[in-house]
Parts: structure tokens; C-alpha cells; sequence
């Protein structure tokens, strides 16, 4: 058990860290606040949408700027919406990247924006990364009554491997049975993303 | 009012929310903080998709005078709804267009609206507040905003369930937070 305790305290010390790098910032906690035994996979869920709304962006901002003549009025809504959706989940690095991304489209700046947009592919991918290894499983109903399950996030083995290489080697033997817990949970995140794209939720 | 309404109003506790925001995630978040509210929420991607929804499609609107709630089969559809908050852009029909066409509307010029919007432009947000927002909330929209609209909602359903604490609270919070919202106030309330 006290592997679990340490497990439990180095992975506060990895969410805190993302807290002082600036890659999240207090909207983050405003999800986790809105997150309980009702809505037990929110931030997940909120997560996913912003990743698959994001790499949509992504995309569609690369090949924007490839054209002959850039439609920098478009590069900009889509930036206004990597903005806003990266506000909304406390993602702060790249909100920071999209207002300065905005400021070259506003300038035509042809050069600026591809910067801008090697910069923001970056943050995103640092803070996909990090999101991940915070969320690689999630114990919702399991057998298992230990306090590791009951938490909301699980720190991925190979950044464990950073702090203390025992440690990860017992992560990696209850991590055969996680895997089967993060299958379901991915599963419910996916389809419930799937279910929303209709574009109207009704209660 | 008729007393049989406000009967049927009085058991009815829960307020029903329509959202609008073309933003997949910043709906599924209001929806979200209105829920942990214990507020009804239907949420919508477009202004046009909320006039539709509210039965103000085009020219076309119902006018009941009796302000029933919604009966299935009633010829006339009325939408019960509370409140309104609403993303300001939006591709097609802002927020403010939205806001416009609701005080137009003689059925639901009395619903309370509230802005959202990524950015704090004041002409915007004094633009919104002169056209009738109650509210102008700043984006990411957090609970403590959301705790903003009860007064606002008590005040449109029972005139005299208005709690004087709400009042004084909601005053205290502008006080408090002065960039994040901005409040209209009408002779409903009182200065303290």
C-alpha cells in the first residue's frame, strides 16, 4: 500500500508541475471542480472533444496557409476557435500562442503565421501529452477498492521511470489490469462525442 | 396571472436554460455548470437553431396570451424557458443579433438573456447591456458566474420570492469582480 501512497504523491507532484510550467492553469481546476459521482467522466469527455476539435484546427490551419493566396480571415476564425476552445479547458500555453498567432494574421504576416503555427502544433502536443499520461486510466467500478483506482488520474509508467524506477515496476504490474478499465472508459468518451455532434443536446 | 398558473408554476422548481454557443465544448461546459446548478438546459449551435427552437421561425410567432407551458398537444407550441444564454460569436446571427430578435419578440422580450463572449470589449458589452442583456459574462464562464443568474431568474418567475439577500449578494459580487461580468439594474433592485 505504501507504493500506492507514493504513487498517489508523485502524481500531485506531476499535475502541480503543469500547474508551475503554465501548460494548465485554473480553468483546469474549475473542470475537475465540475467533475463528480454524477458526471464521473467530464473532464475526460471535455478533453477528448478538445482534441479532436483541435487536430481538426490543426489541419485545416496547415492547409490554409499552403494556398497561393492565404485567406487570412480564415486562418483567423479558426485561431479565434483553438483560442477559445484552449481558454475553456485551461490549456494556457497554447491560448497564449493563438492570440500572438492572431496578431499575425492581423499584420498579413505570411511568416509570423507559420511560426505561429509550428508553436502552437508544439504546445498542443506538449499539453495532448501531458493530458494523456494524466488520464491513461480511470478505475470507475472496479472490484478493486484501493485508493489508485479511486482516483481520477493515473501517471503513465514511462514518465514514472523519471522519478523512481522501482516504483514504475510496480505500476507496470497492476498496470494489466488498468488497461482493461481504460478500454471501456476510451470507448464512453468516444461515443459520447460521437453522440454530441448532432449539434443539439437536449435534457 | 391566473391563480391555476401560478400554482403550476409554484410546484415547478426547476428553471429551464436554452444555450447557445457554436462551440461543441463550450456547450457541453455550460451545460455542465447549468446542470450542477440544477438548472434544465437545452443547448443549441446557432441563433437560428434557438428562434426555431423557441418557435420564432421567421415571420411566424405563436402568441398565446394565457403564457401556458407546454402542452403536447396544444395547437400552439410555447416553449417554457427561463432564460437564455447565449455565445456572442457566432457565425451567421451573433449573440446580439439573437438578443435583438428576443426583445422583439412579444412573447419572450421578458426573458432574461445573458452574454458570454472570449473578449472584453467594453463597447461590445455596453452594446449588449443597453440592448437588454441582464448579464455579460466573460469567457471561460465559471460557477461564481453562473451563481450570478438565480436573482435574475426568481426575479422573472415570481415577483414576490425575491429574496433582498440575493440582491445585496449579487451587488457585492460585482463589486468584488468587476472585469469578469458586467450587470444591468433595473427599479427590481435595490442599491444597498
Amino acid at each position: 500500500m505504501d507504493s500506492v501512497i507514493q504513487l498517489q504523491r508523485q502524481l500531485v507532484d506531476y499535475t502541480a508541475q503543469l500547474f508551475n510550467e503554465g501548460i494548465l492553469d485554473d480553468q483546469f481546476n474549475q473542470l475537475q471542480q465540475l467533475q463528480d459521482e454524477s458526471n464521473p467522466d467530464f473532464v475526460v469527455e471535455v478533453v477528448t472533444l478538445f482534441f479532436e476539435d483541435s487536430e481538426r484546427l490543426l489541419n485545416e490551419l496547415a492547409k490554409a496557409l499552403e494556398q497561393q493566396s492565404v485567406d487570412y480571415r480564415k486562418i483567423d476564425a479558426h485561431v479565434h476557435q483553438l483560442k477559445g476552445s484552449s481558454s475553456s479547458i485551461g490549456a494556457q500555453r497554447v491560448q497564449k500562442v493563438c492570440i500572438a498567432f492572431r496578431n499575425c494574421c492581423e499584420d498579413r504576416n505570411i511568416e509570423g503565421c507559420q511560426k505561429c503555427l509550428q508553436q502552437v502544433k508544439h504546445e498542443y502536443s506538449l499539453v495532448k501529452t501531458k493530458l494523456e499520461t494524466l488520464f491513461k486510466v480511470r478505475g470507475k467500478k472496479g472490484k478493486n477498492k484501493s485508493n489508485l483506482f479511486r482516483m481520477n488520474t493515473v501517471a503513465q509508467a514511462t514518465d514514472f521511470c523519471l522519478y523512481d524506477r522501482s516504483l514504475s515496476r510496480r505500476f507496470w504490474q497492476q498496470e494489466g489490469q488498468f488497461l482493461g478499465q481504460y478500454n471501456k472508459v476510451k470507448t464512453i468518451a468516444e461515443d459520447h462525442s460521437q453522440r454530441k455532434q448532432n449539434g443539439i443536446l437536449d435534457m | 396571472m391566473a391563480m391555476a398558473t401560478m400554482a403550476t408554476l409554484a410546484t415547478e422548481t426547476q428553471f429551464h436554460v436554452l444555450a447557445v454557443d457554436d462551440s461543441l465544448i463550450d456547450r457541453k461546459l455550460i451545460e455542465r455548470l447549468l446542470k450542477t446548478s440544477s438548472y434544465q438546459v437545452t443547448a443549441v449551435d446557432s441563433g437560428s437553431k434557438a428562434l426555431e427552437f423557441l418557435g420564432l421561425n421567421g415571420n411566424l410567432e405563436q402568441i398565446d396570451s394565457n403564457r401556458a407551458s407546454v402542452f403536447p398537444d396544444h395547437r400552439h407550441q410555447h416553449i417554457e424557458i427561463n432564460m437564455i444564454i447565449t455565445d456572442y460569436c457566432m457565425p451567421g446571427m451573433t449573440g446580439y443579433d439573437l438578443l435583438k430578435k428576443i426583445k422583439e419578440s412579444k412573447y419572450f422580450k421578458d426573458i432574461p438573456v445573458v452574454i458570454m463572449s472570449s473578449e472584453n470589449v467594453p463597447s461590445r458589452i455596453n452594446r449588449c447591456l443597453e440592448e437588454g442583456a441582464e448579464e455579460f459574462f466573460l469567457k471561460p464562464v465559471q460557477l461564481s458566474d453562473v451563481n450570478k443568474l438565480r436573482p435574475h431568474l426568481m426575479k422573472g418567475r415570481c415577483k414576490e420570492e425575491d429574496q433582498p439577500n440575493n440582491k445585496r449578494k449579487g451587488m457585492g459580487e460585482i463589486i468584488n469582480s468587476p472585469d469578469r461580468t458586467r450587470t444591468r439594474y433595473n427599479d427590481g433592485l435595490e442599491v444597498v
